[in-house]
């Protein structure tokens, strides 16, 4: 997927999960809570690359490690946006305001604390909610009103929070469809649950417990050490 | 100890920006106090993250990249209005959320009779909010039922029928007991206050908004 090579962020290199024997990664010195399949393996090492990448941008303005993101994440923050009604133009703007944002701000994410993916939805989000409402925003998490530079991630942390990310996503694909058609519909659309109510002609009460039961699923699908 | 917070599907709301400037403050507050509605909101939003990445990509303009670049550079991106942690502390030690609403300054109370005192935050299409102090063991003002209320718990207490709220402590009006819930003995009972303004607009900006303030 990136054909751009980029050392490793130096706090994520030379550790691994598990062990390698013969080429092969040799899990079983892990408890049981902590083996992940091929996906969710998968998932982390995408996460650990963003990582690297956006350490790159921060360290050194390297543009090639932003184009390496921009080219991932500009086209979803797009299509977020453009589900949740903006115009084209509007969304096209947008978009590059979250990845200019993205940029500028690299230094503050740590991959301890969060998947990338997750830190430019939030950021997305809040350009969503300033546009819409052109006044001020009370801040949604803590995180957006520390303007402290980010510091040398932990790097189980990080490992955890990235195993987190790719399976958080395994089990959103994995829900059940009528759970899935709840959240997208609220996250994608940014409708309340009255509104996903009204949109797809169920009760309110059922809307809320499709919410209820797979915060629960999701819950459970997370190995313990990650709950 | 907390104990009566948001419900999921009110953090789920919030996480995802589907609520009105006046219950974001509301539901904000709560969580700058509260630490399992906070990673339930991180977890919400990595809810968010995850539905991101999966969403079939929109392509952008061939020079979106350079546009993008320059733009940053040039330092117009993130022009939105950027929350002031102010330095200032207040009396009370509000909740961060509220500090901008301050400007910096203690809240400008109001008297209403002897036990009462209010001290408005915002008050426009985004919904109403206001921090009510209430004497020692007075009644609790409830306002009237248009749009959603919340009444979060800053300093204080008070008893909603057999039910008692504490700092941190939300509660929906359409869960209240009584209608008259009276604060607690021995200190004046403070409380963050935050109803919906129901409005309907009409137009496109109007169909986005109406959208976000719940109808």
């Amino acid at each position: 997927m990136f054909d751009v090579t980029v050392s490793p962020c130096p706090a994520i290199a030379g550790t691994h999960v598990g062990s390698m024997r013969n080429g092969e990664r040799d899990d079983s010195a892990l408890p049981a809570n902590r083996r992940v399949g091929p996906r969710e393996g998968a998932n982390a090492v995408r996460e650990q690359e963003f990582a690297a990448f956006m350490a790159a941008v921060a360290a050194r303005r390297d543009r090639e490690a932003f184009a390496a993101l921009f080219q991932y994440f500009a086209p979803r923050v797009k299509a977020y946006l453009l589900r949740g009604g903006a115009a084209e133009d509007a969304a096209e703007d947008i978009a590059q305001d979250v990845m200019a944002t993205v940029w500028r701000k690299a230094g503050q994410f740590d991959p301890a604390k969060a998947a990338l993916s997750t830190w430019i939805f939030r950021i997305a989000r809040n350009r969503r909610i300033d546009l819409l409402r052109r006044e001020r925003r009370p801040a949604i998490t803590e995180a957006e009103d520390a303007g402290e530079p980010s510091w040398i991630p932990d790097h189980h942390a990080a490992i955890e929070a990235a195993e987190a990310s790719g399976l958080l996503k395994d089990a959103v694909a994995g829900l059940p469809p009528d759970q899935r058609e709840v959240i997208a519909k609220a996250f994608y659309e940014d409708l309340s649950h009255r509104d996903v109510a009204e949109a797809l002609d169920l009760p309110l009460g059922t809307v809320k417990s499709r919410i209820r039961l797979a915060l629960a699923k999701l819950n459970d699908m997370l190995p313990e050490s990650l709950r | 100890m907390i104990a009566h917070h948001p419900s999921d599907d009110l953090l789920m709301d919030h996480a995802s920006g589907a609520l009105s400037e006046a219950h974001t403050l509301a539901v904000a507050c709560h969580a700058a106090v509260c630490a399992t509605c906070r990673n339930k909101v991180a977890a919400f939003e990595s809810m968010g993250g995850a539905a991101l990445e999966d969403l079939p990509p929109a392509p952008l303009g061939d020079d979106a990249l350079e546009r993008t670049l320059a733009r940053a550079e040039a330092g117009t991106a993130d022009t939105h209005w950027r929350q002031e942690s102010a330095a200032t502390a207040t009396d009370e030690e509000l909740p961060y959320p509220l500090r901008p609403y301050l400007n910096g300054r203690k809240p400008n109370w109001r008297r209403w009779g002897r036990s009462v005192a209010t001290a408005g935050l915002l008050a426009g299409r985004s919904g109403i909010a206001r921090l009510i102090r209430v004497a020692p063991e007075a009644v609790m003002p409830r306002h009237s039922h248009r749009g959603q209320e919340f009444t979060l718990v800053l300093s204080g207490g008070y008893r909603d029928g057999d039910v008692a709220f504490g700092p941190g402590d939300f509660q929906p009006a359409d869960e209240a007991v009584t209608h008259q819930p009276v604060a607690d003995p021995g200190e004046p009972c403070i409380v963050l206050a935050v109803q919906d303004k129901p409005l309907r607009l009409t137009g496109l900006g109007g169909r986005l908004l109406n959208r976000i303030m719940r109808f």
